[in-house]
């Protein structure tokens, strides 16, 4: 009997030990990722959808692309300042500057590694129209060359990668200098509008709103020729600067906010625009600008200072200060410029100037003066370096806060040492950047864009 | 050589033994008393040795057994006292047995397998205990804080101020870099969550960036753990089983320990009820201070232009820090239990209402627990127990932590001029720190972009958990003879909790506009729910004479972890409506993390003439974190100690003891995908290739531990020395290392490299004075350990961090916890132009722990105090930055006598070039509790009412004092050394760095008054 109940237990425990493999208690034990989506739909055996959506991820790049830059570079050019936290960063007038964190490479190179997914997979995917591949691929070469231009004009003669489609694991591409980073920029975005070109009628994917006029591939080379117009201003090859501007949407009867931009939204899984800042209490502009603003007939200042900043409390962060608000962008999804006609205008003044046309200088820049300042034109060449000042003041003015351009042009016509300290004079300018701290550790910190930059300092 | 196998012969040749000789019987009968009061002790077990036959003391002490007619031995066991055993010779009928309080506790059984246990005494080895009586000296917020300081090898920081704790528990150092490090917690057998989530105040603070879905950042956030859910009174023990050797049974999941807390049961007997009732407060127990700004020019200087505006020469400084945490709460906690039962059911219920408010406006944490254990014995052999506790917690812990919006309050402390008033105008004209129903008139803060007083009144941050933990065991005795035992157990559970996390940050918050969006919500909800179960079969069996016992065991585990946060933020809330459907823009953010176990165990323990005692065992896991889910990991165990009886009155015993085993640490979920992520520009989906790489050959770590030690019992039982060395060695790390971005990943999880850990602990337990009246014990401890990576396959790597702030390095022949930073060529630091170099500044790990605790019970009156030491360990201190970054510390103006130059500036010039600056050694001396209770006379209490069986009143004290420059420490003022509250969510690396301090929840000093009524 005792036997028998013992049994009779046994029997059941058994069963519920059987009840545990059984697989309505314990699932499959392969469970696929229920967050994200698996890299592998992207590198193996890629569909036409994978791609439309990988090309689209893009857009994304190009937006971090911009507004990344924007508060360092704006801060080394004097732009603004994040006064939001009295972070480190604002140390940097008092210290050397070192390799630091990401450095922006992370955003460039993740962003190209998914642009060199893209390119790879519409050589092998099956089911795309020659034309809707040749129309990615244009696309993909356009984002990449300008997240490279992007870090370039950071590190300048520190140099950046440009071989990036790599193995994973494998030896990292050397540090090309500064004219082979430019030349790879301005062949990949020559070789963007020769895809573009073959792109058919329209985009395999979606754009947003702010590259509305851009919405067939044929436009689109506009944008890739306006960006290489850009890209080669900076390595002063005017010829090639007008070359290209003759194919962009450069248009002096157009709006001058008429271009490219990067758009914001409330929706869900969206961002909205980063340096929107009504209460005054974070991205400052430097004072100097109400200083050295121009005035309009009427005794106003340039309009465009008008227009992009307004006067709030002083907020003050390691003897820092500012009461300038930042209006640059006025609402919560205000775009943010890729590319303005306005600056196609300034470049086209800027390439005829150095190419002999003076006189076409002063129309273009004229355009600039009396549309977006308010301010009267010129009446004649004022010479030198009168013609220059005067187009950096416009491009200081017209082109504020949008990525990084004043701090561009101070280094490249070798003004740094006319900026004046936010502190006064004593505050230290650096004319590169270092390269990325994480770079670094990789490469034992040997490459020349891995020591300190000390910098200069201001006089005023 | 087949170690089953040759189990299996060892065996079955015991097993042949056996049979042999069924003696003649004979009754032996005895009395059992105590040995200081001569009173009887009832319920104590008699049993002759080598045989299962025995039985039990009556009431009046009095027992009779049947026994062989032989010289038997007979051994007297009762909970609380020192085992007896004693030689009966074959003429002898009668015994007498004084049993001696076991105030060391040298004869409690501790675990050793799932299902299996041996005496303290035999134990191989040292396996951390705490019974409920060390445990509840001074209430304490959770199971964790109660554990501070009290065992060797164990590191408990309390990670923040805020009510409702929080801790981070670390047993023998490092385990692992980015694996997880929190010990594996059990509750009667059942896995419970010891999850940190942050509910979603990201989506106000930005902390880490503002993107739509970033709506939690557990990291900076310093989330709540879990843990601190249970009730601490419904704790009988806990058992620490710190590293590979004694936890190897538990497997994958075990390499940073396992801790095994058992509740309190049922005991048979008339109904017996407790009633406890305290009251408690709590004052901020670190001071920041600011700078008394002695002229308008350095106000100007400080906080701009317009400070001119607000400083007046003489002012009167007002203390922003007073007025947000400057409360003294009044704190309450009402516990009671109830338990007794018949032979065959038992039960014990308890219950727990706590009411915790913070020394913050407006936080606060509550805890209501009831808890039901029930244990029905069916038949003579077959028992079973259930357990149930429900919890209920609801917390505010307010606005804290790191902050790229200027809200947290802590941020906005060190920004704010002491010359400028926040206090609101209250109705009736008064300015004042709160008005009444969150009415009154908030001035702007025109330097920071909140009123941290206006925050803290009207922004809600609803923390509320509703847990169910149940587990139940069946024993079934299924074979028994004299020698041979057969157990069968099933047993298991479920911990099922469900966080809600509601955050109201009404439109007329100052900084609600910043973004255009006024007015917020986030909703988050978690539910997790841990499920496993566990059979075992347990063969028990007694050589005739008792020369030999042998304990076997297999058994198989299943186990299911998972989790799912969702949470949703919704911002510009239309008309202020505190609605996620009325709102301009709503982000969400969906999080599902599953991890299944499946594990089998066998073990094997030998124990020969209660001397030596060895045990073979192991483990096989197969786990679905892995990559190969179906691949199977086993990790072995052996043990061996010797117990050397001494014929002397000072070393009366020593034992020799060595232990060898292997756990895992299984990959974290998701480590092994690599992934596509998802982006949204103005409403265009895209994908775009995750920065952070996958590890696709996803397994666990191993460690394996080698651990030997000796005890020595002095003295007749009056003290004992433990003292452990051990070594682990972890292999296969998962590591996450930095990638040259230009690769286009960041970051990588790949299994590599070697890491060692050996540590040294000793306890030494002493019972200076044992007499009728007065009981006297001091228990002390010391313990170190050291890491080094041994093997790294890839070049050095940050874990975390920057340079420029300092950063913990992986470096192959360092420290785990190495602190490297920048710093500068001697001599160039102060110069116009410093030279930069990298350089090791330190070590996390602290150098060693130290701990006291001493309770001196004399008549009715007993105090208690436990005393925690750490030496070393750095800290690095955010708050302290932003104080001197802002030129608003309060010794500003100071001079540093070596420079001349004024301490707040050439702290400042000093931070970047200099990270020690704000990096400081973390060493300290802290009062953690002290108790002193008086147990009222019966006269008393039966005076009040009859029923009274005992009562006592209690006052205590817990973190009274720290001490932080006694054993070497920087003193650094405003914030408690032990508090690292950045980092200390869930995020990878968090294992190695835990180190850094920024605009955290003041810690308090927290006082109680407690009455405990018996009936």
């Amino acid at each position: 009997m005792k036997t028998l109940r013992s049994f009779a237990v046994l029997l059941g425990l058994a069963t519920i030990v059987g009840a545990c493999t059984d697989e309505n208690l314990i699932q499959p034990f392969d469970i696929p990722n229920p967050n994200q989506p698996s890299l592998n739909a992207l590198l193996d055996n890629p569909t036409p959808s994978v791609i439309q959506a990988a090309a689209q991820g893009l857009l994304e790049g190009l937006r971090q692309g911009t507004d990344d830059r924007i508060q360092t570079v704006g801060h080394y050019g004097r732009e603004g300042y994040y006064l939001a936290v009295a972070r480190t960063v604002l140390d940097e007038f008092d210290e050397p500057l070192l390799p630091a964190g990401g450095g922006g490479w992370g955003t460039t190179y993740t962003f190209i590694q998914t642009s060199n997914a893209v390119l790879n997979a519409v050589d092998v995917v099956e089911g795309m129209p020659a034309a809707e591949q040749e129309a990615v691929r244009g696309w993909a070469k356009m984002v990449e060359a300008f997240l490279l231009h992007g870090q370039i004009r950071q590190q300048d003669d520190f140099g950046i990668v440009i071989d990036t489609d790599r193995p994973r694991g494998g030896e990292l591409a050397p540090i090309v200098g500064k004219s082979e980073a430019f030349s790879y920029i301005a062949q990949r975005y020559d070789e963007a509008a020769a895809h573009l070109a073959a792109g058919g009628g329209s985009f395999p994917f979606e754009l947003s709103d702010g590259l509305g006029a851009f919405a067939t591939p044929d436009a689109m080379r506009h944008l890739a020729m306006g960006l290489k117009a850009r890209a080669l201003a900076e390595i002063g090859d005017y010829a090639g600067v007008l070359t290209a501007l003759s194919q962009s949407f450069l248009d002096v009867e157009d709006d001058l906010a008429a271009g490219a931009w990067n758009s914001y939204s409330t929706q869900t899984g969206d961002q909205t625009t980063p340096f929107f800042d009504p209460s005054g209490f974070q991205y400052l502009l430097d004072t100097m600008l109400v200083v050295d603003a121009q005035t309009q007939a009427d005794g106003r200042p340039d309009q465009r200072l008008l227009d992009k900043t307004f006067e709030t409390s002083y907020i003050t962060h390691t003897r820092v200060t500012s009461n300038l608000g930042n209006g640059v962008y006025p609402t919560n999804t205000s775009p943010i410029p890729l590319l303005k006609n306005e600056e196609l205008v300034l470049l086209r003044a800027e390439a005829r100037m150095f190419s002999g046309d003076r006189s076409g200088a002063v129309q273009d820049l004229n355009v600039v003066r009396t549309r977006s300042g308010g301010l009267a034109p010129l009446a004649a060449d004022p010479g030198d370096p009168g013609l220059l000042d005067e187009l950096l003041y416009n491009r200081r003015y017209s082109l504020l806060w949008e990525w990084g351009h004043r701090w561009v042009d101070m280094r490249r016509f070798n003004r740094l040492d006319q900026f004046v300290g936010p502190r006064g004079p004593g505050d230290r300018i650096f004319s590169h950047i270092p390269i990325a701290e994480d770079e670094c550790q990789q490469r034992n910190f040997e490459p020349a864009g891995c020591q300190q930059v000390d910098g200069i300092r201001t006089t005023r | 050589m087949n170690v089953n196998r040759l189990v299996g012969v060892v065996l079955t040749a015991l097993w042949l033994s056996a049979g042999s000789g069924e003696a003649q019987l004979r009754t032996i009968t005895g009395t059992v008393t105590q040995e200081l009061t001569g009173e009887p002790v009832a319920g104590a077990q008699v049993l002759v040795v080598g045989t299962n036959t025995g039985g039990l003391t009556n009431a009046e002490g009095i027992f009779n057994i049947q026994a062989p007619a032989d010289e038997v031995r007979i051994r007297i066991e009762f909970l609380g006292f020192r085992r007896v055993e004693l030689v009966v010779g074959s003429d002898q009928q009668t015994v007498q047995v004084a049993l001696q309080e076991d105030a060391l506790l040298l004869d409690e059984i501790v675990v050793t397998g799932q299902a299996t246990g041996v005496a303290k005494r035999n134990l191989a080895n040292a396996v951390g205990t705490v019974g409920v009586e060390e445990l509840n000296k001074a209430p304490a917020s959770s199971i964790e804080q109660m554990l501070a300081g009290k065992l060797a090898g164990v590191n408990i920081q309390q990670n923040s101020g805020a009510p409702g704790g929080g801790s981070r528990v670390r047993l023998r150092g490092i385990t692992s870099i980015i694996g997880p490090g929190e010990p594996l917690y059990v509750v009667d057998g059942v896995i419970v969550s010891d999850s940190r989530l942050d509910g979603g105040i990201n989506a106000v603070s930005l902390a880490q960036g503002r993107r739509q879905g970033q709506i939690a950042s557990s990291e900076q956030m310093n989330p709540r753990n879990r843990m601190t859910d249970l009730n601490p009174d419904v704790i009988e023990r806990v058992e620490v089983l710190k590293g590979a050797s004694a936890a190897a049974i538990y497997g994958s999941k075990a390499s940073n320990g396992v801790i095994l807390i058992t509740t309190k049961r049922g005991e048979a007997g008339a109904p017996r009820f407790t009633v406890r009732q305290g009251f408690g407060t709590a004052t901020r127990a670190f001071t920041f201070g600011a700078r008394y700004f002695q002229n308008v020019d350095d106000a100007v200087e400080a906080f701009g232009p317009q400070a001119s505006r607000h400083f007046s020469p003489g002012y009167e400084p007002v203390s922003l820090e007073d007025q947000l945490s400057g409360r003294e709460p009044f704190q309450w906690e009402t516990s009671a239990t109830m338990s007794g039962g018949t032979d065959n059911t038992r039960y014990f219920a308890s219950a727990l209402v706590r009411h915790e408010p913070g020394i913050v406006i407006n936080t606060f944490s509550d805890k209501a627990s009831l808890r039901i254990n029930l244990d029905q014995n069916i038949g003579s052999r077959l028992s079973v127990q259930t357990g149930t506790e429900v919890i209920r917690t609801k917390s505010d812990r307010g606005m804290f932590g790191n902050d790229n919006s200027g809200t947290s309050y802590y941020f906005v402390v060190p920004h704010h001029p002491n010359f400028f008033d926040l206090r609101p105008t209250c109705p009736d004209g008064q300015r004042r720190v709160r008005c009444e129903d969150g009415a009154g008139v908030y001035p702007e803060n025109p330097y920071v972009a909140s009123n941290p007083l206006q925050t803290a009144a009207l922004m809600r941050r609803d923390e509320s958990v509703w847990r169910l933990i149940t587990g139940g065991r069946i024993n079934f005795e299924a074979f028994s003879t004299a020698s041979h035992n057969v157990r069968l157990s099933l047993n298991g559970g479920v911990d099922n909790f469900t966080q809600k996390f509601d955050v109201v940050s009404p439109p007329e918050l100052h900084f609600e506009d910043d973004d255009g969006l006024p007015g917020s919500r986030v909703l988050s909800y978690a539910h997790g729910i841990n499920t496993n179960i566990n059979f075992n079969a347990v063969h028990t069996f007694n050589s005739a004479g008792g020369a030999l016992q042998s304990i076997a065991s297999v058994g198989v585990q299943f186990e299911r972890e998972e989790l799912n946060v969702s949470r949703t933020a919704a911002k510009g809330l239309i008309g202020g409506t505190p609605n996620l459907a009325a709102a301009v823009s709503v982000g969400v953010d969906d999080v599902t993390s599953i991890i299944q176990d499946l594990g089998f165990f066998a073990q094997e323990e030998l124990l020969l003439y209660d001397r030596l005692l060895l045990t073979v065992g192991g483990r096989a896991d197969r786990s679905s974190a892995n990559a190969e889910t179906d691949r199977i990991y086993f990790y072995p165990k052996a043990s061996a100690s010797y117990r050397i009886p001494m014929d002397s009155d000072v070393l009366n015993e020593i034992k020799f003891r060595a232990a060898y085993g292997q756990t895992g640490n299984r990959p974290g979920f998701g480590h092994k995908y690599s992934n596509l992520e998802t982006t949204n520009v103005a409403g265009v989906g895209g994908l775009v290739i995750d920065q952070n790489a996958g590890n696709v050959d996803a397994k666990p770590e191993r460690q394996t531990e080698l651990e030997g030690g000796a005890d020595a019992q002095l003295f007749s039982g009056k003290m004992l020395f433990e003292g452990t060395v051990f070594r682990k060695n972890i292999k296969d790390l998962l590591l996450q290392r930095t990638l040259a971005p230009s690769t286009g990943f960041e970051t990588e999880i790949f299994n590599g490299g070697e890491l060692s850990v050996w540590g040294l602990e000793t306890t030494l337990s002493v019972v200076p004075i044992q007499r009728e009246n007065t009981t006297w014990t001091a228990t002390l401890h010391w313990s170190m350990n050291r890491s080094q990576v041994t093997d790294l396959p890839v070049p050095p790597f940050l874990a975390r961090g920057f340079l420029t702030q300092g950063a913990i390095r992986i470096e192959q022949g360092k420290s785990a916890t190495q602190w490297v930073a920048n710093d500068t060529v001697p001599g160039t630091g102060l110069s116009d132009n410093p030279q930069v170099i990298v350089q090791a500044q330190g070590d996390g790990e602290p150098r060693w722990l130290g701990g006291i605790t001493s309770t001196v019970q004399h008549g009715p009156f007993t105090v208690a105090a436990t005393l925690d030491a750490q030496k070393g360990g750095m800290i690095n201190l955010g708050t302290w930055r932003h104080w001197d970054g802002q030129l608003n510390a309060w010794d500003h103006d100071e001079i540093d006598p070596v420079t001349g130059i004024k301490k707040g500036v050439l702290r400042r010039q000093l931070s970047r070039v200099y990270p020690r600056t704000y990096t400081r050694d973390a060493s300290y001396l802290k009062l953690r509790e002290v108790q002193i209770a008086m147990d009222l006379p019966s006269s008393l209490t039966e005076r009040i009412w009859g029923a009274i069986s005992a009562a006592r009143v209690s006052i205590s004290g817990r973190n009274l004092f720290t001490d932080q420059t006694l054993l070497g420490g920087d003193f650094y003022r405003g914030s408690d050394p032990e508090v690292a509250n950045y980092n200390s969510g869930t995020q990878l690396a968090n294992n190695v760095q835990w180190t850094r301090e920024f605009a955290g929840y003041p810690s308090s000093r927290t006082f109680w008054l407690n009455f405990d009524v018996t009936f």
